[in-house]
């Protein structure tokens, strides 16, 4: 039955689910729960919490079972209700940090990009170039503004269009196009040495 | 310079399409004139060159991280779990609204939640907690312990008086003052003086009472010499008088006005009675010396029988009816009644001993023994071993404590408690009159 279910969009599967097809659901939930397990943790690089969160995201669409009659795709919905618990919990983090941090905290805020990541250099191996451009490349993720980082990861990671992206957002299109852009031009910074 | 910043604005505007040339959607359509600009623009190619090798770069590395095998499994259980509560929520939405349509609609919401294992499974812990609940009075109470036996009586703590001693006297000025005060009081206060009084009339029944006490006692001392008069000794009103003692009259300090004015039978009131008694007799025993002999037993007056009726109301009153005159023992009386099988009444009597209701001259040990006899008379074992106990701890050289002893061992053996029993025995080995006994006892037990 679920390999039948596989074929159908999660529009669809969300409607067999309200109409009482626990299975269509559990298909909703293999399909989508890697990639929100994928969003979040490169918003919150904490897997007990990511592990939380995307459960979370499965229990809200249960609980408020949303109209999707509009149009608004289910992923859509995940990924908006993924984001928001992944903002508060940054803004959290962000409070208890500030609150237990002292001033020295400022000044290394102020460094740049660059300055931030580590010097490693580049090495003939290509394994080990590889696993080190991944971390340098995950480094200089990490040290993106949230609002760029969340919209590289939809669009390249998880691949999503820039209009649906914008939807999660609550935004408009361009905006996330210029948030894109500035990304990729800090990323290109940081992986210099790759380039 | 205008046309250099004209060509920086124009140039960072189009870069904004930048990201549509990199890695825009499909269905994006970028401008030709925004294409040429790429082409013919030495800054803003290498610009669209520098993202196109970044993004490049970025996509020939995996950034996709494997969620824990568990995920799913964890979330599809913490779905069904949800699913349950809000099948339960549902539940009660779907009974409200069909209580609202009908009956048969309401049973039909009802029907899943009755054949419910967790509810049938309540729904007989409830019928089992009541059938035990209603059968608990059939099965027999355990022995209450001996504490609650001997009553404590609880005084009640004295308000102090709110009205001052001068007013007390003055009785009718007293209750105008008070009307008015009460008019003036607030509630509590009111409260307050209501219980002062109370307390006051207490007290002033509680002199009554003593004052019938002596009454009674008077009565007796009169009694006494009536038949002190009787005996064959020829005994002369006088000596019996001497023997005895002058009939004690009533204190003067009872203000109760009843009191002195109360008739006793025939009425008289108990001082004149009493008097009228000593003078009759005095008068007899002086002019015919030989004819109470001639008689016997002597005539009682009327006077007499009238005060005997009367006495027992008072006396129970006090709840002392046993204590006849002044050289009288009560033990002697509880005695009696253990030998004459009648145990309530030796245990009352005891019992009053012990909780100082009534005065005896008999050793307390005695007292003690004779109450565990009786208990154990009684059949309430439970009892009479707790009073052996006393006498053993509180008496340990009480002439008969071998024989309470050897009792206490008895009802040990009784209550199936071989060890205590065993023990008192052993302590009964040096005694004469119990050593083989015990021995013997010893042996069988163990």
């Amino acid at each position: 039955m679920p390999d039948l279910l596989e074929n159908y969009s999660d529009n669809e599967l969300y409607q067999l689910f309200l109409e009482g097809n626990k299975e269509a659901m559990q298909v909703i939930v293999k399909r989508n729960s890697p990639r929100l397990f994928n969003f979040i943790y490169r918003m919150i690089p904490d897997r007990p919490v990511c592990e939380e969160f995307v459960q979370e995201v499965f229990l809200k669409l249960v609980r408020a079972k949303p109209d999707f009659s509009g149009g608004t795709k289910v992923s859509t919905y995940l990924f908006y209700v993924a984001r928001n618990l992944a903002i508060d919990e940054i803004r959290r983090r962000k409070l208890r940090h500030n609150i237990s941090i002292n001033g020295n905290r400022e000044e290394e805020d102020q460094r740049t990009m660059l300055e931030k990541i580590p010097d490693r250099r580049w090495e003939p191996d290509s394994g080990a170039t590889r696993s080190e451009l991944k971390r340098r490349v995950e480094e200089c993720l990490s040290s993106l503004p949230e609002e760029q980082r969340e919209v590289f990861i939809l669009r390249e990671v998880e691949g999503l269009e820039f209009s649906k992206i914008a939807e999660i957002l609550g935004c408009n299109e361009n905006t996330v196009k210029s948030r894109m852009r500035y990304a990729l031009e800090k990323l290109r910074e940081g992986l210099k040495d790759f380039l | 310079m205008n046309e250099i910043n004209k060509k920086a604005r124009q140039c960072s505007e189009l870069r904004d399409y930048a990201i549509d040339i990199v890695c825009g959607d499909e269905n994006t359509l970028v401008p030709d004139e925004v294409l040429e600009h790429f082409k013919t623009c030495r800054e803003c190619s290498a610009y669209l060159e520098g993202l196109r090798s970044t993004i490049t770069l970025l996509r020939k590395v995996d950034l996709k991280i494997s969620p824990p095998p568990h995920l799913v499994s964890n979330i599809i259980s913490a779905i069904e779990k949800e699913e349950k509560k809000a099948w339960n929520r549902e539940w009660l939405v779907r009974l409200v609204e069909s209580w609202e349509k009908g009956w048969s609609d309401f049973w039909k919401s009802f029907k899943p939640v009755l054949f419910h294992p967790a509810f049938a499974s309540v729904t007989v812990l409830v019928l089992v907690a009541g059938f035990v609940f209603l059968l608990k009075d059939y099965f027999p109470h355990k022995e209450k312990p001996l504490r609650e036996e001997v009553k404590t009586i609880a005084v009640p703590p004295q308000l102090p008086s709110p009205l001052p001693p001068s007013t007390l006297s003055a009785k009718k000025e007293v209750s105008e003052e008070e009307t008015r005060k009460t008019q003036e009081l607030p509630l509590s206060k009111m409260e307050q003086e209501v219980k002062a009084m109370e307390s006051q009339a207490m007290k002033t029944e509680k002199k009554i009472s003593s004052g019938k006490r002596k009454a009674r006692t008077s009565l007796r001392g009169a009694e006494r010499a009536l038949d002190l008069i009787s005996e064959p000794s020829m005994m002369g009103v006088d000596e019996a008088m001497k023997k005895t003692g002058p009939p004690s009259t009533p204190s003067k300090s009872i203000e109760s006005p009843d009191f002195k004015n109360k008739p006793l039978g025939g009425g008289k009131t108990a001082e004149v009675v009493s008097e009228d008694l000593v003078v009759k007799e005095k008068k007899k025993g002086e002019s015919a010396p030989g004819a109470i002999a001639e008689q016997g037993v002597p005539q009682i007056p009327s006077s007499i029988d009238s005060l005997k009726s009367a006495a027992p109301e008072t006396e129970a009153v006090e709840g002392k009816s046993l204590q006849k005159h002044a050289g009288y023992d009560p033990y002697d009386d509880a005695k009696k009644a253990f030998s004459d099988g009648d145990f309530d009444k030796a245990i009352s009597i005891l019992s009053s001993i012990i909780n100082g209701s009534f005065t005896s001259n008999t050793p307390l040990s005695h007292v003690y023994h004779l109450l565990a006899k009786s208990w154990k008379g009684k059949g309430k074992n439970q009892k009479a071993i707790i009073y052996y106990e006393n006498l053993f701890a509180r008496f340990p050289s009480y002439s008969n404590i071998e024989d309470a002893k050897w009792e206490g061992a008895e009802i040990y053996i009784q209550m199936g408690e071989k060890e205590k029993a065993i023990k008192l025995l052993e302590s009964l080995l040096s005694s004469k009159k119990y050593s083989e006994k015990a021995r013997k006892k010893i042996d069988s037990l163990k």
